[in-house]
């Protein structure tokens, strides 16, 4: 578990809205009745961002210097012959250091400019740059509705306009400096990060966090910080003997959080509970955090903030643990992470269409015949740590806006617990639609039911009613020939088995964690092939679950899961009926495998991998009845092909292909030996791609490749995108690229003869992750065929009216206007905070008691003054030593002997002269 | 001048009351911080260290069973049940079977007090309310107090803070550092929420 910074913007408004006890954990606006003596203000958080305009933030692989990013850059500008373009200087301490970005102003051609700039080899993406806005905001709740009212219902509308851009530009101070002017706008950010986020408002209105008990799981505080005052208990749950932060990390995120000095944090008066759960060198375990977890239930914490974050989702023990928290009334909040977009948080509407912010669903309209497209819904219920959805959501098209163009279907959680839970919505377009263009709306009503706490009457209920706009674009569906199909379901990731790095030199990177998917690791995969015009579906179910006339070419990448045998049969019928393969590969050595076990430190257990880098035994079986398999090498190494520069790392090879087929050979370093024995051995002619149209009338095509790494971002050094497109062309339209048939490197399929047909590694636990195998005695077996997913959709209840048109927007709110803000309440507790002047000293007064343990001042103002007194007694003993020896007379040799001694020494010396 | 200099600060340095207020100065020094720093290690609330063995721990939990230690009607309760709670009569019920006072309804024929479902000999139960309910048998203040004076050693922190029968049962309950192995996995995922001495059972993989 690693350290990651963190952003505290949502600690304070939790912080902040404490008082408003019901409204604990919403983030949508289920504004409760007020009760009398309530302010009948609530304040509301809003955040926005803009694009500015011919601004763009380049992302780069790794940290380059200033210089490096910039010939990078203008290396790529160059080849599309962009001219008007500059680099936009950040005057920060960090511009010294190497960074991964740099922002740059193109006001010219600026789509080719981008698209070479993204094709540059050093840089991973371009992004227009956005400036982000947060305000706050006062919304008047209706004062009219009784406090104890508890069958209330509330018409939902969207805290987000529907274009960003136009929200409420116009007024508030950060407007100010003017809109493309988001660095001036940094800079002129004053030093303090809590007046910056109009903290002192809330200040004013007596939110300080008073008489709120906050967690800080982190690296601990140092005892006497003289920034904080209130600081109740401080305890270590880790193995180091110390209560103190030797890092840092720790020191901060409470600074953040109460600092009373210098930089204030934003909730000065809030109580501190320091847990050190991270040791400095930044190591934590998950039994560390259940103990301390469970100390702050019983502490009765309120907020708890966890700088946490890691890719471990099935560490059930500290998922349930999380939700146990929860349910016991501890608001957590926990780290994002240190990267990653701005739109962190999540809209409350579905709109399929809006670019960036909904990628990747964003990046391709839906059609008729394509797999559901599948959005997952957090329904976060402020009434009650457990809640339930009365009868079923409801899907009500708008049939002015063509809203019965699409079909919904719903699964969701049967108990909202704690305070939360999920509901999927699966979309698809209907028949009737197959060749239509265009936008459909429609939305989806849900009512949320929570038993009501505060009423003495047994079994009443509270509701909730929300309603949730969704809006997706339409296209006719594309021929079979532009559709590509990636298959998901035979990909396996991290959690909780030990599945590889398909490139063995990255050693710091032990796992394939990041699921193998064209949305996060093969992302610029996705991305170029919608480029080129390819529709990419996901297939999340067994091949048996598709229909293959609808699709053109079948993707497999990096694949570690099993076949059933239904899917074997099903996909030969399909490849002979004209459906394409291709299979990129990786490696497989049962010998290297058991070489890469390590000891995983987070698990503290001996970690040996399940498959190889994909899972070639299995593959094998799929591809047997082609004659046509690979092999358990292990190669490595730089190559050409058809003008490109490609780098094998750690593939496989192919053992044999049929007679008829196009094979390409190269030249590469036996990895296998390098891992096993140290010893550096070069092959000639690996056989290494495979092209092979099926003999059949109106059969597929089927291309293999042994290595994946060039598809995959996370070790990608060069990307064979290129080749891609050229086996794409291949598979799709029978194109065969000259480039690949007419290449030197082409050779002789090789026929497997005599060659020991790669086998499964003997005792290994894929069984345990895999969706298609079970542990049996003897060897495991496939499982019985599960069923193909079914879909039962929602029965509409169409409107005949048109969509609101302010169907996103915002709620009338009163926007706080700095200078004549009129603040209800006010009162002058705001939190004593000033400067420390120069001798003052820094103890604050504690609210005494002795406990065991507990972190007291009184004790430890007292120690120095014993210590002190100690050692003037000390000093008193050896003043009247001295004066004794005084007026003793004087055994020694008087002081005058050392000179004379020394005059001794000298004299000798003194004749020769 | 140099020279000067030099011979006044070797006289200087040899006059013994300066070497003496060097000595003081830096017992002070020593002092100061060697009382520092024991004091600091009794504040030190650590989980994995334990200072003492042969001292008893001052627990200070009380085990007051009759109602009578209740103010009025009110029941804490185990507030975070998906769908059963127990309140701190021992009562467990369905969430819709709780009294506003927090006490469950115990003329709720399926409301039971003291209830030990799926709980294993080992201590160990398959659903937290239970373990909760069971734990609160008086019969079980025997177990806690042995509990108490032994393996929990490894939890001053959390125990220390422990203040009566209701919440010791509703801490001890809980899944913890005792509960995983590997971190990432429960030692036995079905009975988790142990009020007995020992760790649950390790589910054969």
């Amino acid at each position: 578990m690693k350290l990651v910074n963190i952003w505290l913007l949502l600690l304070v408004v939790l912080l902040c809205g404490k008082k408003h006890l019901g409204d604990r954990l919403e983030k949508k606006p289920f504004d409760k009745a007020p009760c009398p003596g309530c302010s009948h203000l609530t304040v509301k958080v809003e955040f926005s961002s803009t694009v500015v305009e011919y601004e763009y933030i380049v992302a780069f692989n790794g940290y380059f210097t200033a210089k490096a990013r910039n010939s990078f850059i203008s290396s790529a500008l160059k080849s599309s012959e962009v001219d008007n373009w500059r680099i936009i200087p950040r005057n920060n301490p960090s511009s010294d250091y190497p960074s991964d970005f740099e922002v740059i102003q193109i006001k010219e051609q600026q789509k080719a400019g981008l698209l070479t700039l993204e094709d540059h080899p050093n840089i991973k993406r371009v992004t227009p740059q956005r400036k982000v806005f947060r305000s706050l905001k006062l919304a008047e709740t209706d004062t009219l509705t009784p406090c104890n009212e508890t069958q209330w219902s509330q018409k939902w509308q969207s805290s987000r306009p529907l274009r960003r851009a136009s929200l409420s530009l116009g007024s508030g101070f950060w407007h100010a400096t003017g809109r493309h002017s988001s660095r001036r706008l940094l800079r002129a950010i004053p030093r303090q990060v809590a007046q910056t986020l109009q903290a002192d408002v809330l200040w004013q209105m007596g939110y300080t966090g008073a008489n709120v008990r906050v967690a800080v799981f982190d690296t601990g505080l140092s005892e006497k910080h003289p920034h904080f005052k209130n600081v109740k208990e401080r305890t270590n749950w880790t193995n180091e003997r110390t209560l103190d932060d030797g890092l840092g990390h720790g020191t901060f995120v409470a600074g953040v959080i109460a600092s009373m000095r210098e930089c204030q944090g934003f909730a000065p008066d809030a109580e501190l509970h320091i847990f050190r759960v991270f040791t400095n060198n930044q190591v934590s375990y998950t039994s560390w955090f259940l103990d301390a977890f469970n100390y702050a239930i019983l502490k009765k914490i309120d907020v708890l903030n966890l700088s946490i974050g890691g890719p471990d989702f099935m560490d059930h023990p500290f998922v349930d643990k999380v939700w146990e928290l929860t349910a016991n009334n501890v608001i957590m909040v926990s780290a994002i992470g240190n990267d990653g977009p701005l739109y962190g948080l999540s809209p409350s509407y579905i709109d399929l269409t809006e670019c960036p912010y909904m990628w990747p669903y964003c990046s391709q309209p839906i059609y008729y015949g394509g797999m559901p497209t599948i959005v997952n819904v957090t329904i976060l219920n402020g009434m009650g740590v457990t809640g339930r959805i009365v009868d079923k959501p409801d899907w009500q098209p708008y049939l002015p806006q063509n809203g019965d163009n699409i079909e919904v279907a719903f699964s969701y959680s049967s108990v909202l617990w704690p305070w939360s839970g999920y509901l999927a919505i699966s979309i698809s377009v209907t028949k009737k639609a197959a060749s239509w263009e265009g936008i459909a709306q429609g939305h989806v009503m849900i009512t949320v039911a929570s038993p009501a706490e505060t009423e003495s009457k047994n079994g009443a209920e509270q509701t909730s009613t929300v309603k949730l706009p969704v809006k997706v674009k339409i296209i006719p569906t594309p021929p079979r020939s532009k559709r590509v199909l990636w298959d998901q379901y035979h990909n396996l990731r991290y959690p909780p088995g030990y599945f590889p790095r398909d490139n063995l030199r990255m050693k710091n990177d032990p796992l394939d964690w990041n699921g193998d998917h064209i949305h996060t690791n093969f992302r610029d995969m996705y991305q170029h092939l919608r480029s080129m015009g390819y529709f990419v579906e996901v297939l999340g179910a067994p091949f048996t679950c598709f229909d293959a006339t609808q699709y053109g070419t079948l993707l497999m990448v990096d694949s570690e899961e099993e076949y059933f045998p239904e899917e074997i049969t099903k996909l030969r019928r399909d490849v002979d009926n004209g459906l394409s393969l291709v299979i990129f590969s990786d490696w497989y050595n049962t010998s290297v495998m058991r070489k890469v076990k390590f000891y995983d430190e987070n698990t503290r257990q001996w970690w040996m991998p399940d498959t190889g880098g994909a899972n070639i035994p299995a593959l094998n079986e799929l591809l047997s009845v082609w004659n046509m398999g690979f092999s358990d090498g292990l190669y490595e190494g730089e190559f050409a092909l058809a003008n490109h520069d490609m780098y094998y790392a750690s593939g496989c090879s192919i053992a044999r292909f049929p007679e008829d087929g196009i094979v390409i050979t190269q030249t590469f370093k036996d990895q296998g030996l390098e891992v096993l024995k140290q010893e550096t051995a070069v092959v000639e002619n690996v056989p290494i791609l495979g092209l092979y149209q099926i003999a059949a009338e109106g059969g597929g095509r089927i291309v293999l490749y042994g290595d994946s790494n060039c598809l995959d971002d996370s070790h990608r050094q060069k990307d064979c995108f290129w080749l891609l497109d050229a086996l794409l062309q291949y598979t799709s339209y029978g194109v065969t690229p000259p480039s690949l048939s007419h290449s030197g490197n082409r050779q002789r399929p090789p026929s497997g003869v005599g060659l020991a047909a790669p086998e499964r590694m003997e005792g290994n636990h894929l069984h345990r992750y895999s969706k298609v195998l079970e542990a049996h005695l003897g060897a495991p077996k496939p499982r019985p065929l599960p069923a193909c997913p079914h879909l039962s959709w929602a029965k509409p209840q169409p409107l005949n009216e048109t969509a609101p048109s302010n169907l996103w927007k915002h709620q009338k709110l009163l926007s706080i206007d700095l200078d004549k803000v009129v603040l209800p309440n006010f009162r002058s507790n705001r939190p004593q905070v000033r400067p420390l002047s120069p001798g003052e000293s820094s103890a604050w007064d504690i609210p005494g008691g002795i406990m065991p343990g507990r972190y007291n001042q009184e004790v430890g103002q007292t120690i120095p003054v014993f210590a002190f007194l100690g050692a003037m007694v000390v000093l008193a003993f050896f003043v009247v030593q001295i004066n004794k020896a005084k007026s003793r007379p004087k055994r020694r040799k008087p002081r005058v002997k050392r000179p004379q001694l020394m005059q001794q020494v000298h004299l000798p010396k003194t004749p020769s002269v | 001048m140099v020279n000067l200099a030099a011979i006044l600060w070797r006289r200087l340095l040899r006059k013994r009351w300066v070497l003496a207020l060097v000595f003081g100065l830096s017992l002070v020094y020593f002092l100061s911080s060697t009382f520092k720093q024991e004091e600091r290690a009794v504040r030190d609330r650590n989980l994995l260290q334990i200072q003492d063995h042969d001292q008893p721990i001052p627990w200070k939990v009380q085990f007051n069973l009759g109602n009578s230690s209740r103010p009025s009607n009110q029941c804490r309760n185990s507030i975070q049940g998906k769908h059963l709670i127990t309140d701190e009569l021992g009562y467990v019920c369905e969430r819709k079977d709780l009294l506003a006072s927090g006490c469950c309804d115990s003329s709720v024929p399926s409301t039971k007090q003291y209830c030990c479902d799926g709980c294993l000999a080992n201590g160990c139960c398959g659903a937290y309310e239970y373990c909760v309910s069971c734990c609160l048998q008086p019969s079980k203040q025997l177990l806690l107090e042995r509990f108490l004076n032994r393996a929990a050693v490894a939890f001053q922190n959390l125990f220390l803070a422990v203040e009566d029968h209701f919440e010791l049962c509703l801490a001890k309950c809980r899944t913890s550092s005792q509960s995983v192995q590997h971190e990432n996995t429960y030692r036995d995922p079905i009975a988790k929420y142990c009020y007995g001495e020992s760790p649950p059972e390790l589910f054969p993989a």
